[in-house]
């Protein structure tokens, strides 16, 4: 099955040529930021930096790091990550294993599912869940950015499907054990999950990674921001620090502004994603398979 | 069984985390001390508004505040110069509910602390939360209060601009809120800012013409290979040339119109770009579009596009605000290498030549009110009147420990509910600022924010560090912003807003309305349209919400019909 | 009788459940009263309870504005646009990278064209209006092959084709990740077959590798059909501009504008409402259809 023809051949320069152009073009936006954020602002504002730092300097990384708020705020987004990832997790897992069974043995599967899928399309908006929170005590501590969407529905499908797709055989051997539910999902399913977990799981980590609104909007205390959110509040003041009079900032914007902070941002940001992606890649293959094959 | 034992125990334990995580922040963790001060109503001490409480009371607040602030070391929102100031001089202890750093979420924040009914003792609040407010029965009437225990400089702040707290009244004449001010009509006016390497190399000519801004910028343009006035794509700029054509237009980019009396129509209150003469203006806009004083590319144009094409040179300048020195100066000093390059203001000329006026609008937007909960109203009107004792009063002294203290690091923003602004402040400042640059005598600044303008535009003069550059491009040299804003105040050429106040109720279910003209208006600038149509772009925004704005203005501002 | 049956053949499953259920009930149920806030003129000092109710008011006011019938077009074009081209492009670009035969070649290939989903809407729109301008880099590719300069970001008949476009460009890379997973999934028996019966590459692709793919493809699109009337507020907001109003404007950008950001709680919940129920809608028709044609349930 491999020996390689000649049309073949034409055919593997013109692909490789083709998917390179397209991936280059993807990657371009990402070196055009990380430049900016190294470069100073004149060549930033004047439009001469592109794909390398022009002036490099690394003052906006500086000052988003410089003080004890940055390291704060990075542990508050691990802590929170931590625990969200986690509640998801075991929330989505003990959700979709009964949801995938199907109607005969769950006879109120359709039910629950409805539950859910309900959730995705409707919601009380932002009064209400405030107040909700305010009423649980929630406010002003963590759990109020890990505890609402503990089940998100989309990722559960896609470990629901996943679980469906899975041979039943792998079930049956261990009813015929005599392996109760918990026993199957526990010591069968579980390892065989572990692709789909992990990528529903990076899912996961990166919203609550990015999510800097309900940090703003359930903390009271600046010192309880995650990192996103901490460094949203850096970013929006650069222009009202220019329309202020009387700051003591100017020596500052010479070697920063509001792009070059922005890009540090996002890269400062962006690291923890990229450093845990491709590691969860590599299961990502088998992870988003999802009972496709089974259909 | 065992590893359902586990997974059972797994999920008790992840239940019982979330409630005792639930029970040990249960109540909200209020920002500073609180509990050592009574909350109790304390009879307000005799004496002037200065004398403290004691035993000391407690006022709670939330702020939105600038990440910008900076404290020393060892110093926080709950231990500063202005907490000790207020505990000490006044015996007022103040917390904070919360305060949301950054100041993105303020507005959000605080309609859901109003929705969630327990509300601080005392708040800023924007004209419809006001009204909300009022409605709900949710803030108190400080008539009383506000006439006893606030301070006189205060009290005065009415007589340079007595229409302002006249909004924060019920029907009735009684006060329900203070005004926060702001720096007064100085900071109105806007400018044809131009590059003064540029200008000076044409020969500083007077422009009092539009023919004149079109000679000399076309002569410009030609030397330089640009375009003239750097704009972007809100109309925001460009619509701030309209005096020019004396039609007064506001910020379309917030949904916000400049309301005039029509004189031939009765005195009926209009919007700017009802008026006849708007046609005119796009006449020239149009013309400008096609010979090059307007980039053909403005409609991609964000704001930073919009300064960076005056930064590389690819503009000869903007109509802006008097703050543009910040915003353009440096980077473009930086950038040329040159310390000539920056912008400087020039009055906007007419088409006939006559003076240009000056267009000022409303100038307040916050309200500063006390909650029908809170115990002790006095102390807030204490609170309000010790920022303008601190700030803006020549006659309190300050160690030069102090001045720092309160006003390092933008700090002078900490008091954020009690921050009332001189209306006058500015004005006040930049006449002393401009006095000490010239003669060198610096024994006349003696507030805070005089000697930090005169320092910073100091530094440009003397080092031409880019730093000091905005604040000398607006009050460091004869022809600076708020000089050209003194004359213009001085002399009276001024265009007031006939909508002097908040707007109306109407005005919420129609923001959107103002994008028929803003659609219509880059049709006719690009030359998809003919400027006649207007007519009938114009009537189509009176049927889309502007017929409910109109009647609404007429109602509350106008003359009566 | 049968209810307490099917409780005893499902106990284990309901106990299991309980903890995704309770956060369910509490957070995402308990908020839902604010729906009601879609028929009062709120105010938040009187609360639900005491705000005035004005019936279909906030209905009547977002549906007579004259604008807002275009923007629901144009937030259906836009949207099943990008998931037209979104899934036409991840498929290709799948089928692509399943050409190459060296791994670590694919998986780099699969890393980078992912990286674009994690760039925000306000960085990437700043970086699109420098490419696509009118001196950028594309347009001058366009000239430099004797083509005329299009104006991608102001041109009323092309903006929309730019938001799906780009936003295909961005997002693709997601989608690449999910089909090239479900074709490294495919039995190679099958294959097999199908050169034993004489099929050459071009002919395995369509026969085999296309038919495998259909039930995923179903299923990401009835996900992202429940999300249609979303048609990307960050992307069209930071990207448009007055003059496309008439093509560019989406439902969410349009409430925006409409005072969102004043606090105007009552006119979003009831926009919210309106896009809740035609999703609703939306997605259950396409359940039916792909059940029902594809023999395949997603939920």
């Amino acid at each position: 099955m491999h020996f390689i023809t000649k049309g073949q051949k034409i055919f593997n320069v013109f692909n490789y040529i083709l998917v390179t152009i397209v991936s280059l073009s993807c990657l371009l936006p990402i070196i055009n930021t990380l430049a900016i954020s190294f470069s100073q602002p004149a060549f930033v504002a004047a439009g001469q930096v592109y794909f390398w730092p022009v002036g490099f300097t690394t003052q906006s990384y500086e000052f988003a790091i410089s003080n004890g708020k940055f390291l704060r705020a990075f542990l508050i987004s691990v802590e929170r990550c931590a625990l969200g990832v986690g509640i998801n997790l075991f929330c989505m897992i003990t959700t979709a294993y009964p949801l995938a069974r199907s109607k005969d043995k769950f006879p109120h599967r359709n039910f629950f599912m409805g539950f859910y899928v309900f959730t995705m399309l409707f919601g009380g908006g932002l009064v209400p869940w405030y107040i909700l929170m305010r009423n649980l005590g929630l406010l002003n501590s963590i759990w109020a950015l890990v505890l609402p969407l503990a089940v998100p529905v989309s990722n559960m499908a896609i470990l629901m499907n996943f679980i469906r797709s899975l041979p039943s055989e792998l079930e049956e051997a261990g009813q015929i054990d005599g392996a109760g539910n918990f026993r199957i999902l526990w010591s069968i399913l579980l390892p065989v999950l572990l692709p789909s977990l992990a990528t529903v799981g990076l899912f996961s980590f990166v919203y609550h990674w990015n999510d800097w609104f309900q940090g703003a909007l359930f903390m009271n205390n600046p010192s309880k921001y995650p990192l996103q959110t901490y460094l949203q509040t850096l970013l929006t003041n650069f222009r009202d620090m220019l329309r202020q009079s009387g700051s003591n900032y100017y020596e500052l914007l010479q070697r920063m502004n509001e792009q070059t902070g922005r890009a540090a941002q996002l890269f400062l940001g962006l690291v923890p994603v990229l450093v845990i992606y491709p590691f969860v890649q590599k299961y990502f293959t088998t992870g988003l398979v999802m009972g496709s094959v089974k259909g | 069984m065992k590893a359902r034992k586990l997974v059972t125990l797994l999920l008790a334990l992840a239940m019982i985390l979330s409630a005792t995580g639930a029970l040990a922040d249960f109540t909200p963790t209020p920002i500073g001390e609180v509990g050592k001060a009574t909350r109790d109503y304390v009879e307000p001490p005799e004496g002037d508004w200065k004398t403290p409480y004691d035993p000391v009371i407690n006022i709670r607040t939330v702020k939105g505040q600038g990440s910008d602030v900076v404290f020393d070391n060892g110093e926080d929102q709950t231990n500063n110069y202005w907490i000790r100031g207020w505990y000490n001089d006044l015996g007022i202890q103040v917390s904070y509910d919360w305060i949301d750093e950054g100041n993105t979420q303020y507005t959000q924040k605080l309609n859901m602390t109003i929705a969630s009914g327990d509300l601080p003792d005392v708040f800023r609040v924007n004209y419809i939360q006001f009204r909300q407010l009022l409605k709900a029965g949710m803030i108190q009437d400080i008539t009383d209060v506000y006439a006893k225990y606030t301070s006189q400089r205060v009290r005065d702040f009415e007589k340079t601009d007595p229409d302002t707290i006249k909004t924060c009244m019920d029907e009735n004449g009684r006060l329900y809120g203070v005004p926060i001010y702001y720096y007064g009509i100085i900071d109105n006016p806007r400018y044809m800012w131009v590059r003064k390497d540029w200008y000076e190399e044409e020969g500083r000519p007077e422009i009092k013409t539009v023919e004149d801004f079109e000679k000399v910028f076309h002569s410009m343009m030609e030397k330089h290979n640009a375009y003239g006035i750097s704009i972007d794509n809100t109309f925001e700029q460009l619509f701030m040339t309209g005096p020019m054509f004396n039609v007064y237009l506001g910020n379309p980019a917030q949904g916000s119109y400049f309301w005039y009396e029509d004189e031939s129509d009765g005195g009926r209150i209009k919007a700017g770009i009802a008026h006849k003469e708007f046609k005119t203006a796009l006449e020239y806009w149009a013309k400008w579009y096609q010979d090059g004083i307007i980039n053909p590319d403005f409609v991609n144009k964000t704001q930073d596009d919009m300064v960076e094409d005056l930064i590389t040179g690819r503009a000869c300048g903007n109509p802006w605000y008097q703050w543009a020195g910040w915003h353009v100066g440096p980077n473009m000093v930086a950038a040329t290498g040159s310390v000539d390059a920056y912008t400087i203001p020039l009055q906007f000329p007419t088409l006939d030549g006559s003076q240009v006026l000056g267009q000022i609008g409303f100038p307040n937007a916050d309200i500063v009110v006390v909650s029908k909960t809170c115990k002790n109203p006095a102390a807030v009107m204490k609170l309000i009147s010790y920022t303008d004792y601190i700030m803006f009063d020549p006659n309190t002294v300050l160690t030069e420990d102090e001045f720092k203290g309160f006003t390092d690091g933008q700090r002078e923003h900490v008091p954020g509910a009690f921050e009332v602004i001189d209306p006058q402040a500015d004005m006040i400042q930049f006449e002393h600022v401009l006095k000490a640059i010239e003669t060198g005598d610096t024994s006349e600044l003696f507030t805070a924010g005089m000697q930090k303008k005169y320092g910073d535009s100091m530094m440009w003069i003397n080092e031409h560090n880019t730093g000091g550059l905005g604040a000398f491009c607006q009050q460091g040299f004869e022809g600076c912003s708020y000089d050209l804003a003194k004359y213009l105040i001085d002399n009276d050429y001024l265009k007031r807003t006939a909508m002097w106040g908040p707007p109306p109720e109407e005005f919420d279910q129609t923001v959107n309305t103002i994008d028929v003209i803003t659609t219509g208006v880059s049709e006719i600038i690009m030359g998809l349209r003919p400027v006649s149509d207007y007519d009938q772009i114009l009537a189509d925004w009176y049927a889309a919400g502007g017929q409910i704005m109109e009647d609404a203005v007429n109602k509350y501002y106008g003359k009566g019909e | 009788m049968r209810f307490f049956k099917n409780v005893r053949k499902e106990w284990m499953y309901l106990v299991m459940m309980i903890p995704g259920l309770v956060l369910t009930a509490i957070f995402s149920y308990g908020p839902l009263y604010g729906i009601v806030m879609a028929f009062q003129e709120y105010n938040p000092g009187l609360g639900f309870s005491k705000s005035p109710w004005v019936g279909m008011d906030n209905f009547n006011l977002i549906f007579t504005q004259p604008a807002f019938l275009s923007t629901i077009y144009n937030t259906f074009f836009i949207s099943i646009g990008k998931i037209v081209l979104g899934t036409i492009w991840s498929v290709v670009f799948a089928l692509q990278l399943n050409e190459i035969r060296q791994n670590a070649a694919k998986r780099i290939y699969q890393t980078i064209v992912y990286i674009p989903n994690f760039i925000s809407w306000v960085i990437m729109a700043g970086i699109l209006t420098d490419i696509l301008g009118s001196t950028g880099i594309v347009n001058e590719m366009i000239m430099a092959l004797g083509g005329k300069p299009v104006q991608f970001i102001s041109n009323r008949a092309v903006f929309p084709w730019t938001m799906i476009v780009t936003d295909a460009w961005k997002t693709f890379g997601f989608g690449t990740v999910v089909y090239l997973a479900t074709m490294t999934g495919i039995d190679p028996a099958l294959y097999e077959s199908a050169v034993i019966d004489g099929a050459n590459r071009w002919k395995q692709t369509w026969y085999v590798t296309l038919p495998m793919l259909v039930p995923i493809i179903i299923l990401m699109t009835v996900l992202a059909l429940g999300n249609v009337l979303n048609a990307g507020f960050d992307q069209v907001y930071n990207l448009y501009s007055p003059v496309v109003y008439p093509t560019g404007d989406i439902i969410d950008t349009y409430v925006y504008r409409l005072g969102l950001q004043n606090g105007k709680y009552a006119i979003g919940t009831a926009v919210g409402l309106f896009k809740s129920v035609v999703s609703c809608v939306l997605i259950s028709t396409s359940l039916f259809v792909a059940y029902r044609f594809a023999g395949y349930k997603v939920f």
